[in-house]
Formats: structure tokens, sequence, C-alpha cells
């Protein structure tokens, strides 16, 4: 923990500024917050003046109202075969992108840049933009069918994404081994990248859809099928009653996907061997799950074709002809965007700092129940996907950005909660007990031998959780939770497809860029905080 | 550098690996040859052991004869001759061709872990088997009783061969590795540090498998050892390099013991 080490990188150069520099900097951040805060219309005193109006919705949505029960069967199971085909299709879409998007094997820079390229415009788009899209290039009827072709190219970004990632960080020795045999490329993929990538594959792919659940659930609220298209109707009867069981329906099928699917990759990850019999029989039961998805959502490859050339035709009209004349206003929505991902993810990170170190046993002290149930909250608040959050803010707060701020500053504790908390565990003891040993006092220890283990990884999370939050934060509008995406939802009112245009010329360069910068400072502190 | 001197070994017609004026840089080292002008012959069915210190290029030279240097995105100038085939020039169809008579032993053995024991070494065969064959993992019945055989022979028991490579030891995969490499049917075995990761034990085991597929088979065999009890024990002509230079070549029986370690690895004080 020497200071010039630290001070040589990343952060730790705040160490060898002067107190004015620290004072000023201090300050404008200040400012810049403040600014922040009244530009989304974040003002606490508005906040608690309409908490009435929260308990009141609450008062209505309870107790939920499950008598229409029978009639949520059919879309919570179209819900989940929308995910499912998503992610089949979007998994073996991603395979030759993984398979040619990493220089493990293919070294030729023509082949590999141009794949990481497009892997990483897939992945601007955010989710429910690709369901918008979809859902105007299938029509309104074939809502189920857009949906799943959307899911698709979702899944199909992230899992190409993490999975070169994962292919990347592969050991090089047995490839040389093989290489060294005389075997081909395609041999080498087969027998030494194929078996060394497959598990971190399939992990990544029960996290997608798990991921894709709550996109299906919610998708329908733009025409994509599934549960969510209920969710639209009730609320538009403002029976707030049946919303909640609505949500409530959601949340366990989310809670329970994500047990089974978690359950599924540690096992995974534990190097576990089925045997023979059991895998014939999951492959056999993937197999039926994906024909009987198919033919109940009436996915039938004409109509993918006829889609696809609409999208075609839409994507050049959009590309070609954007309607440049409400350019000032995309800009300025786009900049409300990126304020409500900044308010919400800095809220968010405040409140999940102590939930890192509560749902750690090790340096707080407090009773194994009190951190066993602490743990599980991000986990519950995670399976509220944003825009339902958003719904039901805007339904208390009116639209605007505030309900979009809420929402991302509360869905966002479940990944920074979860995650502070390995960071916690991850807490190098040595460095604690060499100050315990000090005599220094409680206060004193967190402050010199804690704090300094965790922050950077905690700020490196928030900063990668604003990456995801930022693209949330463009769809949010489209329920009417300010920025850019109430512009897309008025177009969509409208039908002016350009302005949809529009917007995407915006909103893909402008993540290209957070993602950029994003990923830079968070290499930066990371590599500061090991180095230290 | 009256250190070289030739081969007292009967010369044979041709040698299976001839080097001549080879050097390699790497791109990161800015101008430091890796080697540095390597002339060197090795004759059919010998046992050699390069000795050195790491960073005195011996794994370099072995990672030449089949380019695996390319990797590294190493230069390589002069030549390298193996069984008469030009390997600096051959297309990538060549090497192929070059590399599956070359068995190649790694140090850190580089079996694929979540593979079964007996497709790891069924690797082995991958240059003699067709590309849809091979996709789908369906191998000659020959190859697999070859693989079966190859195992026991290096010492892995036949009720083990269908477990994954990640339930092995060092040692044992190691051997693994060796029988991917025999099964390869090789002309020329090269290993690189085989046995710098083994405790004492197991590196002798390990160096007597090479040893009597050596005097078994005749199978030309160059082994890189850091260590000069393992070097003296084993090698029949012993090769020295120090800084990409090849300072010392002798068969075992020109050997001055006493002055063995100081003329490979230098007197210890110094520099």
């Amino acid at each position: 923990m020497d200071g010039r080490t630290l001070s040589r990188r990343g952060l730790g150069r705040w160490g060898s500024w002067t107190l004015l520099g620290r004072s000023l900097f201090i300050l404008s951040l200040l400012v810049a917050y403040v600014l922040a805060f009244r530009a989304v219309e974040f003002d606490p005193a508005n906040i608690l003046q309409n908490l009435h109006h929260l308990r009141n919705l609450l008062g209505k949505m309870y107790p939920p109202d499950f008598s229409h029960f029978d009639q949520l069967i059919r879309p919570l199971i179209q819900t989940l075969q929308i995910s499912f085909l998503g992610t089949l299709f979007g998994a073996l879409l991603a395979i030759p992108l993984v398979a040619f998007g990493t220089q493990v094997v293919i070294r030729n820079p023509w082949i590999y840049w141009p794949i990481r390229s497009l892997m990483n415009l897939l992945r601007t788009v955010p989710d429910l933009v690709y369901a918008v899209l979809f859902v105007v290039a299938f029509g309104y009827d074939h809502g189920p069918l857009a949906g799943m072709v959307a899911l698709s190219v979702f899944s199909c970004s992230i899992i190409a994404k993490l999975a070169s990632e994962s292919a990347d960080n592969i050991n090089r020795r047995p490839i040389e081994a093989i290489e060294a045999t005389g075997a081909s490329k395609f041999q080498v993929i087969r027998y030494a990248v194929i078996p060394q990538l497959l598990p971190a594959f399939i992990d990544h792919t029960i996290y997608v859809f798990e991921l894709n659940v709550r996109v299906a659930a919610v998708m329908g609220y733009v025409g994509a099928g599934g549960i969510g298209q209920q969710l639209l109707t009730q609320l538009d009867l403002l029976k707030y009653d049946t919303v909640f069981a609505i949500i409530l329906t959601i949340f366990a099928l989310v809670v329970v996907i994500d047990f089974v699917g978690n359950r599924i990759r540690d096992a995974l990850l534990h190097g576990l061997r089925m045997p023979f019999p059991v895998q014939v029989l999951t492959w056999v039961a993937l197999g039926w799950t994906a024909v009987w998805s198919l033919l109940s959502l009436d996915v039938n490859p004409e109509r993918v074709l006829i889609g696809l050339g609409y999208l075609k035709n839409l994507l050049w009209a959009i590309v070609s002809s954007p309607a440049m004349e409400f350019f000032n206003i995309s800009i300025s929505r786009m900049w409300e965007s990126l304020l409500i991902a900044f308010v919400g993810t800095t809220l968010s990170f405040i409140l999940a700092f102590p939930l890192g170190f509560l749902a750690s046993r090790k340096y707080t002290g407090i009773p194994s129940q009190v951190a066993f149930w602490v743990k599980q909250i991000p986990g519950a608040i995670r399976a509220f996907p944003e825009l339902i959050l958003a719904i039901f803010f805007i339904a208390s707060f009116g639209p605007g950005p505030l309900p979009g701020v809420l929402a991302i500053a509360i869905h966002s504790i479940g990944m920074l909660g979860k995650m502070n908390a390995e960071a916690v565990e991850k807490i190098r003891k040595e460095q604690v007990e060499a100050l315990q040993a000090t005599g220094a006092n409680r206060a004193q220890v967190f402050r010199f031998g804690i704090l300094p283990q965790v922050l950077p990884e905690f700020l490196a999370l928030a900063i990668y959780r604003f990456e995801i939050n930022v693209r949330a934060s463009t769809v949010l509008g489209i329920v009417g939770a300010g920025g850019i995406g109430m512009l897309i939802n008025e177009a969509l009112q409208l039908r002016q497809w350009n302005i949809i245009g529009l917007c995407l010329l915006v909103i893909i360069p402008v993540v290209i860029v957070i993602d950029f910068i994003s990923e830079r400072i968070r290499r930066k502190l990371i590599e500061g905080s090991h180095s230290a | 550098m009256n250190a070289l001197s030739p081969s007292l070994l009967p010369v044979m017609a041709t040698p299976i690996l001839s080097i001549k004026n080879f050097s390699v840089v790497y791109p990161s080292a800015r101008g430091v040859k890796a080697l540095d002008n390597i002339n060197l012959e090795i004759n059919q069915g010998e046992l050699v052991v390069i000795a050195g210190v790491s960073g005195s290029g011996k794994s370099t030279l072995l990672r030449s004869v089949n380019r695996l240097t390319e990797n590294d995105r190493a230069q390589m100038t002069g030549s390298v001759v193996f069984d008469g085939t030009d390997v600096l020039n051959a297309s990538s169809k060549q090497l192929r061709q070059i590399r599956s008579h070359i068995g190649f032993i790694f140090q850190e053995y580089n079996v694929v872990e979540r593979l079964p024991i007996l497709t790891n070494v069924l690797t082995g065969t991958l240059s003699k088997t067709g590309f849809w064959a091979s996709q789908f993992g369906i191998f000659k019945e020959e190859n697999k009783t070859l693989s079966h055989q190859s195992l026991v022979r290096v010492g892995i028991d036949q009720k083990r061969h269908s477990d994954r490579a990640s339930n092995l030891s060092g040692g044992q995969k190691q051997r693994v590795g060796i029988a991917r490499a025999l099964l390869q049917k090789p002309r020329l075995i090269l290993a690189d540090e085989p046995v710098a990761s083994l405790d004492p034990i197991t590196a002798n085991l390990v160096m007597n498998i090479f040893k009597k597929i050596n005097e078994e088979e005749g199978i030309t065999t160059i082994i890189n050892l850091h260590d000069p009890v393992l070097t003296f024990k084993y090698g029949r002509r012993i090769i020295g390099m120090k800084q990409g230079k090849l300072i010392y070549d002798k068969p075992i029986e020109a050997i001055n013991r006493a002055t063995f370690e100081e003329d490979i690895y230098g007197r210890p004080d110094a520099e």
C-alpha cells in the first residue's frame, strides 16, 4: 500500500492534489449533482408531498386480485416460450460470431475486427428498441413472433459479447498442443476451444435466458406479446389490484427462473458431468420445448423472411431520411436520459454501499441470520423489471424523468448490492489486521484498511451499472418515464418511423462513447487497486 | 569457441533435422536475438538433451522446428530442414504435414482438461482424420486401440481412460501428453522442459519413458532440461545454450564431468 504506487495510477492521483484542488473538485461535483438532480425533477420535498399518492396506489393495489389468474396462464406460457426461443436462436446466431470474433484461433485482424465491431454495434441498441423495431416491421398482428426475433438479436449480442470475452481468456496451451499435432483450424476449434469454452457458453446462455424472461415479461407493452400486454390492458382499465396480481406473477416467475438457472450454472462451474442418460433426456426436453414453442407461437419461416424484408426497408428508410427537424429535441431528450441514468446510478450506489457490508458477515460482526436475509434483498429487487417499477412510480408521481430515476435507482440496487457483497468477501484480512495491530479504532480501520480495498471495485461496478442504465433510461420513456424514450413513444403513436430512426442515430453513438469511456475508467480503477 | 566440436556419433546419410544460420527475434524484445546464428544437425535415432538456464533460447529453438514460435510472432531467418522439407518456407498445409510427424511435449502438459483422457490421446491422430469424422468425434477403431495401448504403456490404467483429464496429477497429465505424441507415430519427438513442473521421482519416471521410446523404437528425441543432474543422467548427446547461442555440443562419452556444469551454466559468481 505504498502511496507512490497508488498515485502513479488511476484514482490514487487524488492523493497528490492540493487542498484547494480537492475542494474545487468536490465543489464542482456538488454543483453538477445539484443541477442534475434539478434537471431530473428529483426534489425531496416534492417527493414527500406526493408520498400519499404512492400510499393511495399501494392501497388500491392491495389485496391483489387473482380472480382472473386463469387468463394469465396462456400469456405467461407465451412469455416463457418467447424467452426460450429468443435465447435458443440467439445462442445459435452467436456461435459463428464467437468462433471468428476472438483472436485465439483466427489471428487475422481482417476477420476479427469487423466481427467484433458488429458485436459491439448490436449491443448498443436497448432491448425494447429492438422490440419496437421488430413489432413495427412484423406488424402488431405478429407481436409474439416479433418479440421472439427481437429477443434473438438481443440475446445474440449479449451471448456473443460475453462468450468472446471468455474465449479471449481460455487457456492457450492446449490450443498450441493440438496445433502441434498438425490439426486444421476447425479441428483445433473442435478439440481445444469448444471443450474449454462450452461451460462458459452455457453459463452465459442461461444467464441471458434469465434476462430474457424479464424483458419478455414487459415487451408486451410495445406490442410484442407475452404477459406485458395484459399488464398494459389492466393499467389502462385502472384495475390496480389485477395489475398487482400480474406483477406478483411476473415476480414469482423471475424468481423461480433465477433460482433454477443459478443452480444449473453453479453445477456447471463446479465441473458437473451429467450421466449419459441425463444428457440425452436434457437434449430431448430442450428439443421438444423448442418444437412446441415454435408451433404454438406460430413461427413460420416465410413470415420471418417477410418481416425481415420489411425491417430492411424500414431501417433503410429511417436511416436514409431521419427526421432531422427533431434533431434538437432528440439531443435534449438524450441528455435527459443520461442524467436519469447518472442520478439513478448515484442513488443506487449510495443505497447499495451499506448493503455490500451488511450482506457479508466478515467485518461487520452482524448475526448470520441477518446477513442471510440482507443477502436476499438484492435478488428480490432484481426480480422486478425496471419498466414495472417505472410504471408504478409514474402512477404515483405522474410522467416525467423522476419515475425513471427512481426505477433505475431501485432496480440497480439488485446488481450492485450483490456484487458489492462479493467485493467485500474478497477483502484481505492481513491489511485489516495490520491496522488493528497499530491500535486504530474501528472507524480508522474501516477508513484505512477496508475502504481502500473495496472502493475502487465499488466505483467500477457502479460505472459499469451506469453503462447498463444508460440503455435502460433510453427506453423507460416508452412508458412515460422521461428521456429519449418519450420521443420514441410519440413517434410510435404517430407512426413517424423516421423519428425512431433519428433516435437510433442519436442513441447508438452516445452509447458507444459512454461504453468506451466507462471501460477506460473501470480498467484504470481496477488496475490501480491491484497495484495498491 | 573450442567447445564446439563435431558429434562423434556415426554419421548417417542425411540428418533428420538440420538447422543453418538460424536466428530468431521477438517483436517485443527490441532487436535482441532470442536465437543467434544457430547451426545444428540432429541424426536419426539420437537422444539429445539441450541444457541451459531459462531464457537461454532452448525453448525457442524447439518451438521453431514446428513453427509454434509464430504464435509469439517471432521473426525467423536462416533455414530449418526437417526430414528433407524446408520448414520456414512451408505452406500452411505442408506445415500441418510437418507438425503431424513431430511429437511435441510441453512443460505444462497442455492437455484439454475437459476432454476424456482417451480423446486427448486421440487428438494425436487429427491430421489423419477427415473433417466430418473429427467434427463429430468419430475415430478409427485401430487408433482407439492404439491409444489404449499407448496409455497403458506410459502407465495410465485402462479403467481411467474415460475420465476427464482434469482429474489427473501433473505427472499423469504429462504421460497423456506423451501418449498423444506417440499416436502421431512421430519421426521426431521434441520435449520442451517436460519435467520442470514435476517432483524428482515423477521426473525420473517420465524421463525413463522418453529413454525407453528412444531405445525401443529409435525415435529421434530432443529434450530441453535445465536440471544438470537429469541432463547428465539421460542425455546421449548434450547441447549447451546461453543467451541465444549454441556454446556446447558433445556426446556423453566426451564430456568432462568436472567442468560440465561450469561449461554450460557458467560460474555462479561470474558477471
